[in-house]
């Protein structure tokens, strides 16, 4: 298993192909994609979630459910890194027959588990799917990750109060708390949505809060999630676009656009060197980068 | 004219059975041998006849309670997981879980079967918020599903059954009140192909649901003066194309009948395939809006749905 070091740097340069993606696409939503980051890499590298890349329908695997859909260019890259598919497909985010869907969606690449997009229906799915692999008898555990803002959708709190009811101790779901949405900071647009980890308590939750973007904590948030003996819930308290000098805590970068220049300082902010060599088809102004599909 | 009775059909006189109430044993029966079938309900199974498969089978009845949208969301969850789950409530309260149909159901690909009991105006003293007037237009828009109206409480059983294994999600619509049994419980059923249960030259009535059995009522005088043709019309979607158009070509004139807003179900499916197809002079008899709250037989009058409001269409036509 990695260590908290080395899954970090893993999550370093899933953001650096996130943001290369995002770049290509000229478009999506690098705000979550990059706050959620470091709880995505930590599942899929740091042997908290049992899966195959070379055979991504196991089905004695974990499920991962993204239902903060707008964060599946990070997860594209996150599942790049894992094995799932060459890098190199990532330049196609968003365009017409990639299979890099803009939201999560199942069945277009490998290793996306459900299609979302539409807030507030991860979890739904997540307390059947948990039920339904108790039921038959498959060891699989069931991740969902949602986002702060997505709290505001009432079918959260039917799935919170169902989860409990049916005492599913192989559910973990992961609250991104990145304190933005799309239209203004989360406490502007939704003030009584907090405190979010005394809801799911009153529910009948475990609940925890970690911080986000620390590997160490993530890492140790997610191994108590799955030791509990009933559904957990971790509040992870990130960044908005994290590391991103221009994009940190801001929810315009909700979703947004990256010109050539943003790109470099994005690069310089991750440390990632950027060398212009003729086979490097992600840099600015390459031919390549102009509508691949 | 003549009406040539078809041969598998039998209208018995006061027989009159509650569609819903056939559910909950016909889904037990079915259960008990194939382990996949899991009922999941917004606090309505009861209402379909599952409270002794709840008893029975805890582990595979789950009441989310009053949640429609966790009820939708938990079977795609249970159908992602292997099982084929059936999600069970009145038509009328799916209204606000179609966001879960659209994305966890329909854009997941899964094979969810919903059932939306209580169809029409049939729960009529309950009033509108009951009344399910929508739901055939809301399944009709979600591209996956197939959308089967019952006919009778013994078409429910082929119907359960032929939704099992079909390969994609269907939505089964049932009735709540007593209504006329007409189908033998070993009557030929198909999803997507229609069954014409009288033949005629002058006029083809395309009906679903209980309608299906008033009009065979119905015909026992109309038949008298014209030759009418009737189709049981039971898949809204996809649509029997062959079977319609046949149809039409011989009567040339064509009535929808069907308890459901006049938008959206049966009778603009026919329309949107005639216009296309084949030209066809058509009246829809449908509902023009909210209804109210009543015994359901005396609704469907008051409710332009009944005896008159068909013969009316039927002659608008005719004459």
């Amino acid at each position: 298993m990695a260590s908290t070091a080395e899954l970090a740097e893993i999550a370093r340069q899933c953001r650096v192909d996130t943001i290369k993606e995002l770049r290509c696409a000229q478009s999506g939503h690098p705000g979550s994609s990059l706050s959620a980051m470091d709880v995505m890499a930590a599942l899929y590298h740091g042997g908290l979630l049992r899966h195959r890349a070379e055979e991504p329908d196991w089905p004695d695997r974990d499920y991962f459910i993204l239902s903060v859909g707008h964060a599946i260019p990070g997860l594209y890259s996150v599942l790049c890194h894992a094995g799932y598919a060459d890098p190199k497909v990532l330049k196609g985010l968003r365009e017409l027959g990639s299979g890099l869907e803009g939201h999560a969606k199942r069945g277009t690449f490998p290793g996306v588990e459900a299609s979302a997009g539409s807030l507030g229906q991860g979890l739904n799915l997540g307390v059947g799917l948990a039920y339904g692999l108790r039921q038959a008898g498959r060891p699989g555990r069931v991740f969902v990750l949602q986002s702060d803002g997505e709290q505001e959708e009432g079918s959260v709190w039917e799935g919170a109060m169902s989860a409990a009811k049916w005492g599913l101790d192989n559910l973990v779901a992961i609250v991104d708390k990145n304190e933005n949405q799309i239209n203004g900071p989360t406490h502007v647009v939704m003030p009584s949505l907090d405190p979010i980890p005394d809801k799911y308590a009153a529910f009948g939750w475990a609940t925890r809060e970690i911080k986000g973007n620390d590997m160490d904590d993530v890492v140790a948030g997610l191994e108590w999630a799955v030791g509990q003996s009933g559904p957990a819930v971790l509040i992870s308290h990130t960044e908005t676009g994290h590391p991103i000098s221009y994009m940190r805590g801001d929810y315009h970068w909700h979703h947004g656009v990256i010109s050539d220049e943003l790109f470099l300082q994005a690069m310089a902010d991750l440390n990632e060197p950027v060398s212009p060599t003729p086979d490097d088809t992600w840099l600015p102004g390459h031919p390549a980068t102009a509508g691949v599909g | 004219m003549k009406v040539t009775p078809a041969t598998d059909v039998r209208l018995n006189e006061g027989d009159l059975v509650a569609i819903r109430a056939s559910f909950g044993p016909t889904f037990s029966s079915l259960a008990e041998s194939d382990e996949r079938l899991i009922a999941v309900t917004a606090d309505l199974g009861g209402s379909v006849g599952l409270a002794k498969f709840g008893e029975a089978h805890p582990d595979r009845y789950l009441n989310c309670g009053v949640a429609e949208q966790d009820m939708i969301g938990m079977a795609a969850g249970l159908a992602l997981a292997g099982f084929v789950p059936y999600a069970i409530t009145f038509g009328s309260f799916l209204g606000r879980a179609m966001d879960h149909v659209r994305q966890s159901i329909g854009h997941n690909r899964l094979k969810v079967n919903v059932v939306g009991s209580h169809g029409g105006i049939s729960n009529g003293k309950d009033g509108p918020s009951a009344h399910a007037i929508e739901d055939i237009a809301f399944f009709r828009a979600m591209p996956p599903f197939a959308v089967v109206v019952v006919a009778d409480a013994n078409q429910l059983v082929p119907a359960l059954k032929a939704s099992i294994d079909h390969p994609e999600p269907v939505y089964l619509r049932l009735y709540r009140e007593p209504t006329p049994v007409f189908y033998d419980e070993s009557a030929e059923f198909e999803i997507g192909k229609a069954n014409v249960l009288r033949e005629g030259t002058d006029l083809t009535l395309v009906a679903c649901g209980p309608h299906v059995g008033y009009c065979l009522r119905w015909l026992e005088v109309w038949g008298q003066d014209c030759s009418i043709e009737l189709i049981d019309c039971h898949t809204v979607k996809p649509i029997d194309e062959e079977t319609i158009l046949r149809s039409a070509a011989k009567t040339g004139r064509v009535v929808t009948v069907e308890d459901h807003y006049i938008n959206g179900g049966l009778g603009s499916a026919v329309a949107e395939l005639l216009s296309e197809r084949r030209p066809t002079p058509l009246r829809r008899v449908g509902l023009r809006g909210y209804a109210t709250s009543g015994p359901y037989y005396e609704l469907l009058d008051y409710a332009g749905l009944g005896e008159e409001a068909v013969r009316s269409a039927m002659d608008e036509l005719l004459s």
